[in-house]
């Protein structure tokens, strides 16, 4: 019996060590999940409550100062998306949020800006051109 | 004299003080809840009580399972308190913040579920199969941002809600059943919500059981004037 148990030292103590240095692991792994989720959630409920055809039309008609505005203010995440969450699930959901509805706001505006330029070279620049073209 | 008039008087008496009862303006109520939320095909279960302060319109969501937690709701400022893990954030809003699945309850409690005061108006109205459809239309200024809200009523209760993006599509839809009164209002014991997507798929499913109902409970339960210890330090977030 003693032999047996002398045999499987060596293979105990692999175990053991096995355990003792996994669950570092195993934590950064839970927190990494935590954290992926969190982000998902985040992105999904940006997307959903920002209006992006709304800043689009901004960006046409405000420029700059709609982007701004779309860079710099704060969006409100939804309280009842916190609520049963660890604290670690709060702190990145916040700000994956945040971040996500400053993407989407900021992109709209440029594209209304862009569309905008695009619009003010036709109308104006067309007609030079025309013009330029026709006396020669 | 009649044999039954002493009888006759105390059943008189005792449906008066009934009444008197019901009709007490509601000061505090709690509630136990449990909620359910499926989300990609997985449930996840919280349950703890929910305290509603109406004098000074203060919730404060105390979830015992799955982890410890108190959140509190004053006007624009969200606190969310972990006394496990002696954490704490403060969200202080532009605007009013929203509980969602609280609302439900503390809407049933107010006039016109609470949607005059956030600046809806009753558009039209329409009765079908015994049951009162109103149309509520959202403030002009944020008509970019919300639709048209249509509550469904049935003998004074709130059975149904369902509310519609600014395109006009259904975003969610959420049902109440097991009406108690409560004080001088119905409230629905259980409120099933879904939200949807814009190809009208389900996106979120959620259950709420509320139990255990206590209207202005004497003594008052100290949860309600629960404030973050001092000797913890909050991480202050403004949106």
């Amino acid at each position: 019996m003693k032999i047996k148990l002398m045999s499987l030292s060596p293979f105990l103590a692999f175990l053991m060590a096995g355990l003792i240095f996994s669950s570092p692991f195993v934590s950064l792994a839970q927190q990494n999940l935590v954290q992926a989720k969190a982000i998902a959630a985040a992105e999904r409920d940006a997307a959903d409550h920002v209006n992006k055809s709304v800043w689009l039309w901004a960006g046409c008609l405000g420029n700059v100062v709609v982007w701004a505005i779309a860079s710099a203010y704060e969006p409100n995440p939804p309280a009842v998306a916190l609520l049963g969450k660890s604290p670690e699930y709060v702190a990145v959901y916040t700000d994956a949020y945040r971040a996500e509805v400053r993407k989407i706001r900021t992109s709209g505006v440029k594209l209304g800006c862009a569309a905008w330029a695009a619009a003010c070279c036709l109308v104006y620049g067309l007609p030079s051109v025309v013009g330029l073209l026709g006396s020669q | 004299m009649p044999k039954n008039l002493p009888f006759a008087i105390t059943f008189l008496f005792t449906l008066l003080f009934t009444n008197a009862l019901q009709a007490v303006p509601l000061k505090t109520l709690s509630l136990d809840f449990t909620r359910e939320l499926t989300e990609n095909d997985k449930t996840e279960h919280i349950t703890g009580t929910l305290h509603y302060d109406a004098k000074a319109t203060r919730v404060v969501v105390e979830v015992t399972q799955r982890l410890k937690q108190i959140m509190v709701v004053k006007d624009k400022v969200l606190e969310i308190y972990y006394p496990v893990e002696k954490q704490a954030f403060r969200f202080i809003s532009e605007g009013r913040i929203p509980l969602p699945f609280v609302e439900s309850i503390v809407q049933s409690t107010q006039a016109e579920h609470g949607l005059t005061t956030i600046g809806y108006t009753l558009e039209k109205h329409d009765i079908v199969d015994k049951v009162l459809y109103s149309y509520w239309s959202p403030p002009k200024k944020a008509k970019d941002q919300l639709g048209v809200i249509i509550l469904g009523m049935q003998d004074d209760r709130l059975i149904s809600a369902e509310v519609k993006n600014p395109k006009g599509h259904i975003i969610a839809r959420s049902h109440y059943q097991n009406h108690s009164k409560v004080g001088m209002n119905y409230v629905p014991m259980m409120v099933t919500s879904s939200t949807y997507g814009e190809k009208s798929e389900v996106l979120q499913y959620e259950r709420v059981v509320y139990s255990n109902p206590q209207v202005n409970a004497d003594p008052r339960n100290p949860i309600f004037n629960f404030t973050i210890p001092e000797s913890i330090e909050v991480k202050e977030i403004k949106w």
